[in-house]
């Protein structure tokens, strides 16, 4: 009997790790699509690609499209239509002046924010080794 | 290459069904630019075509899903951005006609903002019809009493107006008070409806 309290146990546990780790990666999507459209103008395939080998941000690709969406309705990107030499016409986002504002606002709190908390966490890695 | 045609067509479908709230420009560009990705992915794969579309249909994901990202996204910003009753209550009716909690918000919002409203325009009436506009309290034998905001209705002579001239002042503090809660509760509502659509996304 008490080995199912405790198998359910790490089941949750587990659950609720993964289901954290899921929105912490979502609560940074848009900073990593902002930092990858600094250096210039990308459509999406090619935002993926960047996200998926630099950010390890892994997500339903899907998602991306809206989210590109709103922050063009917010005002911080741009798009337009570019013909192709050869193949697809492809819809290219830029930061706008504002959406560059914002990457450094973000990019900013992020660190500040990541660096404390990293120091917090050294023992506990540590422990871990 | 039919046959992986056919199934990018049903697809898109699919996303278009659930893209009905936007306007017709917009849901012509989201459905190019999906087109082109999935083209372009199954293309630089270099699996056989039909595999090749399968797998970019996949790990695009649910197109119903993403549909109702594209819609609450979209709503929610324009809502946001503007502020303006109208484009929040626009917003709330799409919303009201996916669920029933959105019809409970734009039904609360809708009476929120006619409150307001009314409010406003007793404070605008009373200046022109003094006598007609007010508060009127009116009480019966029997104990109970009425209270009516307005005017214009035939007097018995047994109503008394409660506020003359500061319903005025009241009526339009009142109205504005009402109208900017209303707006604070329609913009947290959909603050939350885009949290909850973000969390049911794999």
């Amino acid at each position: 009997m008490q080995y199912i309290v405790l198998g359910m146990t790490g089941t949750h546990a587990a659950d609720s790790v993964d289901k954290w780790e899921v929105q912490l990666r979502k609560g940074c999507l848009e900073l990593a699509i902002l930092a990858s459209l600094w250096g210039g103008r990308l459509y999406g395939l090619e935002l993926l690609r960047i996200l998926e080998t630099e950010s390890d941000l892994v997500i339903t690709e899907g998602t991306i499209y809206p989210l590109l969406s709103r922050l063009r309705a917010e005002g911080l990107l741009d798009a337009e239509w570019v013909e192709a030499e050869l193949g697809h016409p492809r819809k290219y986002y830029r930061l706008t002046t504002s959406g560059r504002r914002r990457a450094v606002a973000m990019a900013q709190i992020w660190s500040r924010f990541s660096a404390k908390l990293d120091d917090l966490l050294k023992p506990l890695l540590k422990e871990e080794r | 290459m039919t046959a992986t045609n056919i199934k990018i067509d049903a697809y898109l479908r699919q996303v278009r069904r659930g893209l009905r709230a936007l306007p017709g420009a917009e849901v012509t560009d989201i459905l190019n630019e999906l087109r082109i990705h999935i083209t372009e992915r199954a293309q630089s794969s270099g699996r056989p075509a039909e595999d090749a579309v399968d797998s970019a249909l996949e790990s695009l994901g649910n197109p119903e899903q993403i549909a109702a990202l594209y819609v609450t996204e979209d709503l929610v910003s324009k809502a946001q951005s503007s502020r303006a009753p109208w484009t929040i209550l626009r917003t709330l009716f799409h919303w009201s006609t996916l669920s029933i909690l959105g019809f409970g918000v734009f039904m609360i919002c809708l009476i929120g903002y006619s409150i307001g409203v009314c409010f406003f325009l007793a404070a605008v009436m009373k200046p022109i019809h003094p006598q007609g506009v007010g508060l009127w309290y009116q009480s019966a034998e029997s104990g109970h009493f009425s209270l009516h905001l307005g005017g214009f209705a035939p007097h018995t002579g047994q109503e008394r107006e409660l506020l003359g001239w500061w319903l005025v002042p009241v009526g339009c503090s009142l109205g504005g008070g009402t109208i900017l809660l209303t707006t604070h509760f329609a913009l947290w509502s959909l603050g939350w409806l885009r949290r909850s659509r973000k969390k049911s996304l794999p």
